[in-house]
């Protein structure tokens, strides 16, 4: 029964023992050298070399970002200042409407009756009302 | 001045101007290299990096205290990169291209060298970097990118997939399609020339 072949994806660029099928098997031997110098490249890889003082050449650059969004900030609200008091005006117009009693449906009709309109309509004042109706004529 | 990054991190949101030149004091070198490896070029690294530091000041406030400072601004780099690659795609100047015949002798070159004595110069390595970074070009993004955070940067597969916003599993599988995409496209450079002669 033959071994089956490494799987080199799944094995780690840290492991530097050979695994045992690799001495057997010439065509994994080979692969497992490839294997160790990509491994090699990647481990080794150069680095980049960081410029001098940038952590504070950024933190300098962030404090002016951040003046300059507080200026742009200010300007921003010196803008919309007439804005917003044109808005609270109006709505407080509109709640001045709502809340006003004069335009209620009662005092509307003081305009037009000398009592208010009572919308409230008993059973004891439609009996009444009937009862002062003219009489029906019978017929002959 | 605080010593966690989480403290750093408050600090920095209380208005200490020295907070944030630690953080950025921490994690520059992660940063600086996930740039060199990821999109190449020396000369585009610092202003990347300077684009990086700029994003994680002004979403700062978002970051979740939760999860690692290292992981976000990783994953802050990672979305910069990809962003830069897509940009300099579109301006058709990206210059990943595959390797010609001179540079698989190079490697051809650096293999004899590495199986013979085990080891390289300083010089060598460099030079073998750029042609690896070819090889990588023609890794997808988002593999490429699983592989640099994982294999060069050293970041756990929990990390990188908080970077990379993605499960660990997706990443596991990412690092070793890069792996195994890699050690194809070497050996098609280094053994298949060697079995024809021995065939």
């Amino acid at each position: 029964m033959t071994e089956e072949h490494l799987g080199f994806s799944d094995l780690d660029f840290l492991d530097i023992e050979p695994p045992a099928h690799a001495d057997r098997c010439q065509e994994c031997g080979e692969r497992w050298s490839v294997f160790r110098f990509l491994g090699f490249q990647v481990r080794n890889a150069p680095e980049m070399d960081i410029p001098p003082f940038f952590s504070k050449r950024v933190s300098q650059l962030v404090r002016q970002t951040k003046v300059s969004f507080a200026i742009y900030f200010q300007q921003a609200v010196r803008q919309l200042i007439p804005v917003f008091m044109g808005l609270l005006l109006a709505t407080g117009g509109l709640l001045y409407i709502a809340v006003d009693p004069g335009t209620s449906t009662e005092q509307y009709s003081e305009l037009f009756f000398d009592q208010p309109f009572d919308e409230d309509l008993s059973m004891d004042y439609v009996v009444d009302s009937l009862g002062e109706l003219p009489e029906e004529e019978t017929g002959p | 001045m605080p010593t966690t990054d989480k403290a750093l991190v408050q600090a920095t949101l209380e208005g200490d101007p020295h907070a944030f030149e630690e953080i950025v004091e921490r994690y520059q070198r992660l940063v600086f290299n996930v740039i060199y490896h990821y999109v190449g070029g020396r000369d585009v690294v610092e202003d990347l990096a300077q684009e990086v530091f700029l994003k994680v000041f002004r979403s700062l406030e978002t970051f979740d205290m939760r999860g690692p400072l290292k992981a976000w601004i990783a994953c802050i780099t990672a979305n910069t990169c990809l962003d830069e690659l897509r940009k300099i795609r579109k301006q058709k100047v990206y210059t990943f291209s595959d390797l010609n015949s001179e540079d698989g002798g190079r490697i051809e070159d650096f293999f004899q060298q590495f199986t013979s004595k085990g080891i390289l110069t300083e010089n060598d390595v460099s030079e073998l970097f750029v042609l690896l970074e070819r090889l990588m070009g023609r890794l997808g993004d988002k593999d490429k990118m699983a592989f640099v955070l994982r294999e060069l940067e050293g970041l756990s597969y929990s990390d990188v997939a908080q970077a990379m916003e993605t499960t660990e599993v997706a990443v596991r599988i990412r690092v070793s399609r890069s792996k195994k995409k890699l050690q194809k496209d070497l050996e098609e450079i280094l053994l298949s020339g060697k079995r024809m002669v021995n065939d």
